[in-house]
């Protein structure tokens, strides 16, 4: 009876593994995939599971003042907003390729995290997303404590902090070009658009 | 069998369906017409574009946040607008074209 119920399962198991492989066969494995809703939870668990308790329970030891908001809004906009975005939405190029998708850090799943597990995630990434460990991995780092502190402030960003954050922004030469096209041509110098497309530019950076 | 059952639960997570994604398309032009749901873009002497405004469009000027009202016919405008859409995210508005100087 058990022979045959192990027997039973191993077919089964073996024809939804076979169904399994020939779809991905078919559709592959691209990171342009939106991760269905039990790896969406499994991904959740793990990134709240990873840190471990002691660490959940660290207190911010950096007093939040405007100093600290400005240089983390800086820190964040050089660093992190290639993937998360300057307003934390996760809408970037890179962000929305990643697999899983990089979060809208604004919305509960995050905001639920303790300072702790957001400075344990910030200080050692998380596997096998595109998450990386930043900073020196200790439980000190000042740094990614301030990012802390911009995560949680998140909502409170204004217009024009998010558009000073995309002078922060790294750029490539070629962006860089476009952006200054872009100021001659809103202050009213005229720039090449009549040629080819001339007006219609990839931007990378959503917000 | 223990290894079946591991191999097969990490094919089930692994399945997923395809979405797109990309970057913004980025527009400049000069407004020849608004209103509180659109805005038309002179492109080219011979091209106008219509974009969407909506409850999420932010606006700028001169780098300090603006309002639809601040935006006007004839001014120069540069809009993010998401790739496969004709919604405008961002529109930094410049100077009016009536004032603009010609390049030399």
């Amino acid at each position: 009876m058990t022979r045959t119920l192990a027997l039973s399962t191993f077919v089964l198991l073996a024809a939804v593994a076979g169904v399994l492989l020939m779809l991905t066969r078919l559709d592959g494995l691209s990171t342009r995939a939106t991760p269905s809703a039990a790896e969406r939870m499994t991904a959740r668990a793990a990134r709240r599971w990873a840190a471990p308790s002691s660490a959940r329970a660290a207190r911010n030891p950096v007093a939040f003042s405007p100093d600290v908001w400005a240089q983390a809004r800086a820190h964040f906009a050089d660093h992190c907003a290639t993937c998360h975005a300057n307003d934390g939405s996760g809408r970037t190029e890179i962000g929305q390729s990643l697999y899983p998708k990089a979060p809208d850090m604004r919305l509960p799943d995050t905001q639920r995290l303790t300072d702790g597990e957001l400075y344990w995630i910030i200080a050692n990434g998380v596997r096998l997303t595109g998450m990386p460990a930043w900073g020196d991995g200790g439980p000190n780092d000042v740094e990614t404590w301030k990012l802390v502190h911009f995560v949680r402030h998140l909502s409170e960003l204004t217009t024009e902090q998010i558009s000073e954050m995309k002078g922060l922004n790294p750029k490539t030469p070629e962006e860089i070009k476009e952006e200054q096209e872009d100021l001659q041509f809103l202050n009213g110098s005229d720039v090449d658009v009549s040629s080819g497309d001339g007006s219609h530019h990839q931007h990378k950076e959503t917000p | 069998m223990k290894h079946l059952t591991l191999i097969v639960a990490a094919i089930l997570i692994a399945g997923a369906s395809l979405v797109a994604h990309g970057d913004n398309d980025h527009v400049r032009g000069t407004v020849s017409a608004v209103s509180a749901q659109s805005i038309t873009l002179q492109i080219t002497a011979k091209t106008t574009t219509v974009l969407t405004v909506t409850p999420k469009t932010t606006f700028t000027k001169s780098g300090k946040a603006a309002r639809l009202a601040d935006l006007k016919v004839g001014d120069r405008v540069v809009v993010d607008v998401p790739k496969g859409t004709k919604e405008a995210e961002e529109i930094q508005i410049g100077v009016s074209a009536t004032t603009a100087k010609p390049s030399k």
